[in-house]
């Protein structure tokens, strides 16, 4: 490992961990008046959890043993099995703060600072409390484990949650498979195969995973179907639609055990679709071949054998598209056709005719229930019961015929065409078989119903009196659904569905306990089983939960990004500052009039030789090479100056951050004071979100700091006095944070006890900074400029906070030298209101610079109101100061060299052309800046400067030039305040 | 071939400790880093590793939660690198019953010159075993 890998990890270091001991911070703060909900206590255990880890890979085990016995506190608070409450977050606070400790020596050295034994042991005391466990046991063993749930080994397609989260990764595919329809007819082409392809393979890979064989089957061989792009598939579209139902019918038995969506619903309707073609299609064959079954006097078992296939076919597709409805109808045509081809059944006229109806019928039925209309739907299902009745006396017909010996060896084959539930299938006896049929034969129907009689006699009793009235039982078995005993049962009854279902409905009105399967004729067996026990139970089905997505907490969202150090961003900056510079060097390069003359005196010399044809020839190439390098320079500069300002922009805004870097301090400040003094405090912020420069949050930090000490210490009451003051106890700050254009205002607001002028006057008076009778000119505004006066308090006693005068001085100093001001508002028993206004960049300054006395100076440009002709006659004495008439108000007159105290220039009357001034004003003093000249308003990179120059007076920064020349920014408020002492010489 | 690995840990430091402890094994490369499960799952799809190094203890979406998650989509095999799952425990036993094949604790002291003897050599085995390699 090199030194850099091993520099770039302890930077590291040093950034994550500082970043989780703020995250530790802010939550237990915040756990100290409120309840902390579950995520925060996740991510607080997470940020303790982190910091071992790193710390340990670092060595640094002194944090990481501190940071493990703080997690498994925090360990039970999670497993909810202990509280976060105040003394736990005091304890865990202190933990951090012996943290900020340990790391900031691991920084510093890169050494251990060792384990702070008596914390841990507290940590640990504090755990074993908590969890029940006395503390001997837990000292024996070096690590406290948290509870957790046992182990259980489950396997995977039983775990809920896997299965969960299996059905939402089919939720997702299904949708996709869907174009399995359209390639069982049209082959894909290569984009849309290895879409599937990579589905499938998706699937059959979770599938898999999950242990779901029959899935992985259907999935393989639907992948088995599809071997290339641009194929059809190798068993056709039969294959495809056969399989996709069978996945279909998977998907629905998955989701009914699971209450998950497993998006079977979509692949179901695009199969219906797909269906409904089919159809058309086969109901188009199945007229043609009725129609020359009719025509045809010979062949006639050939085409009823095609009419059998047909009729099979159409079944098998009713069997998906009016699934729950069982009709007998189209078997018993089916049967009809089967026995002509066999050639043991009689030529029946009018039988073409009965079966065209049935097509019809069901073609009605289709259309009824896409339209969802029951009535029709009922009426035709009536009808088609009706037509089944005449197909079935055709049969009874036959069969009873006495010329007729075809014996019944097939009776239980006949049965077993039926969609008897398998289960009861399987139990059913020859005797049952038999009854079976010859109810057949009279004209019964097979029935399945469900009961449950286990919750009522009453029930119980009158449901077998109910089987004796209505038919015979044949056969039943019990079965458990959902921890009930159900029976399920073969019944017979002359009764059409509609009269049994009425019955049914006399003994058990909401048929919650006893239900009619659909008819028992159907022959597609498996769906049926599922189909009725979804019936069974749909009520009680669980609605399906919304897919849980991992809910990001709000509060820690993060945002894409990269952590760059702040070294490296201001080197960054330097650098771009660099070139900037640079650029504007080669600007005044090309642009140097010299160069431009050079050029037009070559050209006018060319121009006056016209004559010397060689001289001509031999020099204008070269003029007008150079004149082109020329041109093509100044482009290329004027490329590079837009290039380097989008550059400007864009590391400008790597710059801004949100002032709530500043603002996060701030609750355990308050919090801690409000302790240390038993004051309650509820504090607001707001406004956190504003961005503003880097630098500015670091030089914000401490003023805004300051502030808050100051309210929180001075301006806030003990809860006692705010109670006899009528006011809550619970004392409020607000910290806002507003943008205005380019600034940035932060306010900071108290309900406290206010600022009493009064107290500042007598202060003032009693430290000899005021006299008592002048005293009476200021006002409250003013009186409260003392403030900011070095060694000014108020305070009563000096706490340990704030109240030792050094401060509000040093805040104001910091926020002027910025280009802020800072603001007070307050009144006496209400509270007090600190507003503090700043640009949002201190990088770049907009500046208007002059020249005075030889020297450029830049004027900070917010301070500069205009520019104005100072004509020599109109200079005045006004009040002893050198002063013009501005539009009807006298405006001071100083010269700037003046004011800086580099030149002495009087402006009365020692020069006889007019001057220039700058109108500096800072929105309540004006001034007006006599110069030399102006060169004009720029936008400048502001270097820092060494402290000996940043003393000068009205000296704010420095910047410098295109040319390399370095300008003093000077600082309007000073500026405006040394006017004021300027007077003309006697 | 060298194998692919995807390292998932909220932490910075972790991933470039756990990565350059494998990459010191010229058979591995890392593809691929993550800072929690959601964004470890978008990895897996986007570098299909053969290796997964995966945290349990993450925001977003814990390291159990991907895994099972992952385990659906991908047959990139997975060590679990936590200092939660300690040999036995019951996070280690649940990551094993979800497919995990090998359960580490994390690297101490890897910024050691001597890796041989250090955690990050426990790594390398396991990922070598892992991915079918014979042993360095």
């Amino acid at each position: 490992m090199n030194d850099d890998f091993i520099e770039n990890i302890w930077q590291q270091f040093a950034i994550e961990t500082e970043e989780h001991l703020e995250i530790m911070e802010e939550i237990l703060v915040a756990a100290d008046s409120n309840s902390v909900d579950a995520s925060e206590v996740a991510r607080l255990f997470r940020s303790f959890h982190s910091i071992k880890g790193i710390a340990n890979a670092l060595e640094m085990l002194g944090m990481g043993q501190l940071s493990h016995s703080a997690e498994d506190l925090l360990g039970l608070v999670r497993e909810g099995n202990a509280q976060l409450d105040q003394a736990t977050a005091a304890l865990l606070l202190e933990a951090v703060d012996q943290l900020k400790e340990l790391r900031a020596q691991a920084v510093a050295e890169r050494s251990d600072g060792g384990a702070p034994a008596a914390l841990i042991a507290q940590l640990k005391r504090a755990f074993a409390h908590a969890s029940g466990i006395d503390t001997e046991t837990l000292e024996a063993s070096t690590h406290a484990t948290t509870t957790t749930p046992s182990y259980q080994h489950i396997a995977l397609h039983e775990d809920t949650e896997m299965l969960k989260l299996f059905m939402e990764l089919l939720r997702e595919n299904t949708p996709e498979l869907s174009t399995l329809l359209i390639c069982a007819d049209t082959p894909l082409n290569a984009d849309a195969h290895t879409r599937l392809t990579k589905t499938l393979a998706t699937l059959d890979h979770a599938a898999n995973v999950m242990g779901f064989t029959r899935l992985n089957q259907i999935i393989q061989a639907l992948l088995a179907q599809l071997p290339a792009a641009e194929t059809l598939p190798s068993g056709g579209h039969a294959a495809i639609v056969d399989l996709l139902r069978q996945l279909q019918d998977l998907l629905l038995h998955l989701e009914h055990e699971s209450g998950e969506d497993a998006g079977s619903q979509g692949l179901g309707a695009s199969l219906t679709e797909t269906l409904k073609q089919d159809f058309e299609q086969l109901t188009y064959a199945l007229s043609q071949h009725l129609k020359d079954f009719q025509t045809c006097e010979t062949k006639h078992s050939l085409l009823a054998e095609h009419i059998f296939n047909d009729l099979n076919a159409l079944n098998a597709l009713l069997a998906f598209l009016l699934p729950n409805l069982r009709l007998e109808l189209i078997l018993l045509a089916e049967d009809v056709y089967g026995r002509i081809a066999h050639g043991d059944f009689p030529l029946i006229t009018d039988i073409t005719v009965l079966t065209e109806e049935c097509i019809s019928l069901i073609r009605q039925l289709l259309s009824a229930r896409e339209a969802g209309d029951l009535t029709t739907q009922t009426t035709l299902i009536n009808a088609c019961e009706t037509l089944a009745t005449r197909f079935r006396e055709h049969l009874w017909h036959t069969d009873n015929h006495p010329d007729n010996a075809h014996p019944k060896t097939s009776a239980r084959a006949l049965i077993e065409q039926l969609n008897i539930t398998p289960e009861l299938l399987e139990i059913l006896s020859p005797e049952n078989v038999h009854d079976l049929v010859s109810a057949l034969d009279k004209g019964e129907t097979i029935y399945e119903i469900m009961a449950h009689l286990e919750s009522s006699e009453e029930l119980a009793a009158d449901f077998l009196m109910w089987i004796e009235k209505n038919g015979r039982l044949i056969t039943n078995r019990s079965v458990f659904i959902e921890d009930q005993s159900w029976y399920e049962m073969l019944l017979v009854s002359p009764l059409s569905r509609a009269q049994l279902h009425a019955e049914i409905l006399n003994i058990d009105p909401e048929a919650s306990m006893i239900q009619l399967k659909p008819s028992a004729l159907q022959p597609t067996q498996g769906q049926a089983t599922q189909a009725t026990q979804l019936t069974a139970t749909q009520q009680d089905a669980p609605t399906p939960e919304k897919p849980s997505s991992a809910t990001p907490n709000t509060t820690s969202t993060t945002t894409q990004s990269i952590r760059v150090a702040g070294e490296t961003l201001d080197n960054f900056m330097n650098q771009i500052g660099e070139m900037v510079l640079l650029r504007a060097q080669l600007n005044h390069i090309i642009t140097n009039t010299r160069a431009r003359e050079a050029l037009l005196n070559f050209k006018n010399l060319l121009g006056e030789h016209t004559h010397d044809t060689d001289y001509h020839t031999t020099l204008t190439p070269i003029y007008e090479a150079l004149d082109e390098q020329h041109r093509k320079l100044i482009e290329v500069d004027t490329n590079i100056q837009t290039a380097l300002a989008h550059l400007q922009d864009h590391a400008m805004s790597l710059r801004v951050m949100p002032v709530e870097m500043v603002f996060k301090r701030f609750p355990r400040v308050v919090r801690d004071l409000a302790q240390a003094q038993g004051k309650q405090i509820r504090l607001t912020m707001s406004g956190q979100e504003v961005r503003i420069d880097k630098a500015m949050v670091e030089i914000l930090a401490d003023p805004l700091m300051h502030m808050v000490r100051n309210s929180a210490d001075h301006g806030i009451e003990m809860p006692e006095i705010r109670l006899a003051a009528g006011k809550n106890p619970e004392a409020n700050i607000t910290i806002n944070a507003i943008q205005q254009g380019s600034r940035v205002i932060v306010q900071v607001i108290d309900d406290g006890c206010g600022i009493d002028p009064e107290k500042i006057r007598a202060k003032a008076i009693e430290r000899g900074l005021l006299k008592a009778e002048d005293s009476l000119n200021l006002n409250t505004e003013e009186l409260y400029n003392f403030l900011f006066m070095p060694g000014f308090s108020t305070a009563q006693e000096i706490t340990e906070i704030s109240g030792r005068g050094v401060g509000m001085d040093v805040v104001r100093t910091n926020v002027m030298r910025l280009g802020g001001s800072i603001h007070i508002k307050s009144t006496l028993g209400k509270g007090s209101t600190f507003s503090l206004e700043m640009p949002l960049s201190v990088a770049v300054q907009d500046v208007m610079l002059v020249n005075a006395g030889q020297q450029t100076l830049a004027l900070p440009g917010r301070f500069v109101a205009e520019m104005i002709e100072v004509p020599t006659n109109a200079i005045q004495t006004i009040k002893g100061r050198p002063a013009m008439l501005l539009r009807g108000a006298f405006l001071p007159l100083a010269h700037l060299g003046d004011l800086l105290g580099f030149t002495h220039q009087a402006l009365i009357g020692n020069d006889l052309h007019s001057r220039s001034a700058v109108v500096l004003s800072n929105g309540q003093q004006m001034i007006g800046l006599v110069i030399d000249s102006t060169i004009g308003r720029r936008e400048l990179f502001v270097k820092d400067i060494h402290a000996r120059l940043a003393a000068l007076p009205g000296v704010g920064g420095a910047a410098i030039m295109g040319d390399g020349k370095v300008v003093l920014i000077l600082d309007g408020e000073i500026l405006l305040k040394l006017a004021e002492s300027i007077r003309v010489e006697s | 071939m060298t194998k692919k690995i995807v390292v998932v840990d909220d932490s910075y430091i972790m991933r470039i400790l756990i990565s350059n402890i494998v990459t010191a094994d010229p058979d591995f490369e890392v593809v691929g880093n993550a800072s929690n499960g959601v964004k470890g799952l978008e990895a897996i799809k986007e570098f299909n590793p053969d290796l997964v190094l995966l945290d349990i203890e993450m925001p977003e979406m814990d390291g159990l939660e991907c895994l099972k998650r992952l385990k659906l989509i991908s047959s990139a095999k997975v060590i679990i690198i936590s200092s939660v799952a300690q040999t036995g425990s019951p996070q280690a036993l649940e990551a094993r019953r979800l497919g995990a094949v090998d359960v580490i604790a994390k690297p101490s002291g890897a910024m050691s010159l001597d890796l041989a003897q250090k955690k990050g050599h426990d790594i390398v085995v396991a990922a070598r075993k892992a991915t079918g390699l014979p042993p360095a």
